[in-house]
């Protein structure tokens, strides 16, 4: 039911209905959100890509081939969003012109915790599977990388976050 | 990890406050921009059914070089060139971008013609240009006047040829277009009769720079040939195009051509403008309005005088009006 619905808005939003998008949005704007912060470890960063994405997809939406695929293809839009902020962020940094962190970048601090224990590499990829439900396959287009890549990088990464959180978390208790 | 480990990746999330304003607002320019998009669409659909190749909007965009010149012969001088009034321009508005005004004083009443931005020479022999600030849409005009005087309770307003309309200037910012869409734009509910005009600048420009964006709305309100009223300072009226003027264009019609021709319809119609006093005593002007291309000098400014070289060249198509007496 859930799926037809969503379809239905991917369609009207294709046939270019702003309300429909907008709908769109909201249903998926905790994923994305999710998985930029898997990317750009901060609040203010995920905001821009966010909106990037949002403009893209809403510009690029006719050319959508399948509508089952949106949130797939939203996703990787959000993706590559996401290098081009950190490619600019690192290039800012290595410049000199540092800036600080923004004050009110204290939501989900507990997420923001788990994720800063593992290597980005990781990071991304437990996203996907856990919090979005993407299989392995999925998560290997996505992310252009080789399923075994996947598959090895999903499974350190679980380690990792065994390791360095969750047992971490049970010491400090 | 364990299935019945705690999954910190399942847990529910708390948006940000910076990410839902940066959602909110993107989602807004989308509506925005899709407004304007389905408005332009109903614009062209329109001028198809009058089989109009050309569009509307670039035919108004072209009137909207069009200026309206009125003579006011008064004092019984009928073909003065000497006219008893005084015109200036306002340069005293905070605001240079939006307000450049210009305006008659009449022992009476006075007229201020919309001009906003647009560079016009300082008129001479009682000439009163009025200049569409390049806001025309659809049949209206752009070409717009307010009425200025003291004591002013009433305003009558009729012209024999082409239409009027009337509209208030909303001089806003992008935070109360929000609000004006929440209420689902009151006036663009389709009631044929009223026109809402948004003028903003660049969705570009505003990335660029993160100030506030102001917005000027104009509410137009059709008013057909007569319409008598509340006199309000703030309200301005502007020179309809009725739908049936659209309709002769035919097919092959040049742009320019075709705006001129749209613009013709005023070509020896009279306004007539009565004022009411609070005192009850009355006032009443008539204009004879006929079309005229006007030249520009060699820095884009709009002169008064007529431009005698062809149908190309630096000139703009207006209209003069001369008091009847």
């Amino acid at each position: 039911m859930q799926k037809n619905k969503t379809e239905d808005l991917v369609k009207k939003a294709k046939r270019k209905d702003p309300d429909a998008f907008s709908q769109l949005m909201q249903l998926y704007k905790k994923d994305m959100y999710r998985v930029a912060l898997a990317i750009l470890m901060n609040d203010e960063d995920t905001a821009d890509a966010i909106q990037d994405t949002m403009l893209t997809c809403w510009e690029k939406i006719h050319n959508l081939r399948q509508i089952e695929y949106f949130k797939t293809w939203m996703t990787r839009i959000l993706i590559n969003k996401c290098y081009d902020i950190r490619r600019k962020r690192e290039l800012t940094i290595s410049l000199g012109e540092y800036e600080e962190p923004a004050e009110e970048d204290n939501y989900n601090l507990e997420l923001k915790e788990a994720l800063s224990t593992l290597n980005d590499k990781y990071r991304i990829i437990l996203t996907l599977f856990y919090s979005e439900g993407y299989h392995i396959d999925e998560i290997a287009r996505i992310l252009k990388l080789p399923k075994s890549t996947v598959q090895t990088r999903l499974q350190r990464g679980r380690e990792n976050l065994a390791k360095n959180y969750y047992r971490e978390n049970e010491r400090r208790k | 990890m364990k299935k019945n480990e705690e999954n910190i990746f399942l847990e529910d999330i708390e948006m940000p406050r910076i990410v839902e304003e940066k959602i909110s607002e993107t989602l807004l320019k989308i509506k925005m921009e899709e407004i304007i998009v389905m408005r332009e669409k109903e614009s062209a659909d329109t001028k198809r059914k009058n089989k109009l190749k050309t569009p509307l909007k670039p035919l108004i965009a072209v009137a909207a070089c069009a200026i309206l010149v009125v003579t006011f012969l008064i004092n019984g001088n009928a073909g003065s060139k000497t006219p008893d009034v005084s015109m200036t321009t306002d340069t005293d508005k905070p605001d240079l971008q939006w307000e450049d005004e210009s305006k008659i004083s009449f022992p009476d009443f006075s007229i201020t013609a919309y001009a906003k931005e647009l560079d016009i020479a300082e008129p001479s022999e009682g000439n009163v240009i009025f200049v569409d600030a390049g806001i025309g849409e659809n049949g209206y005009t752009g070409i717009m006047f307010s009425i200025k005087g003291n004591e002013i309770s009433n305003v009558d307003i009729s012209i024999d040829k082409g239409e009027l309309y009337s509209a208030i200037i909303d001089d806003t910012t992008e935070e109360t277009l929000h609000d004006w869409m929440a209420q689902g734009m009151p006036d663009m509910d389709g009631d044929p009769n009223t026109y809402t005009i948004v003028e903003t600048d660049g969705l570009e420009q505003r990335e660029e720079e993160q100030d506030i964006r102001n917005i000027r709305i104009y509410h137009c309100t059709k008013r057909g040939t007569n319409f008598m009223e509340q006199y309000d300072s703030e309200t301005y009226y502007g020179f309809y195009i009725p739908d049936h003027i659209i309709s002769t264009m035919d097919d092959e019609t040049d742009l320019a051509v075709a705006s001129h021709n749209m613009l013709n319809i005023f070509d020896g119609a009279v306004l007539t403008v009565t004022v009411t006093y609070s005192d009850g005593s009355s006032f009443r002007k008539e204009y004879e309005l006929s079309t005229a291309k006007l030249a520009q000098d060699e820095n884009g400014t709009i002169t008064q005088e007529e431009w005698t070289g062809g149908d190309e060249g630096a000139f703009v198509y207006g209209i003069v009006a001369r008091e009847k007496k």
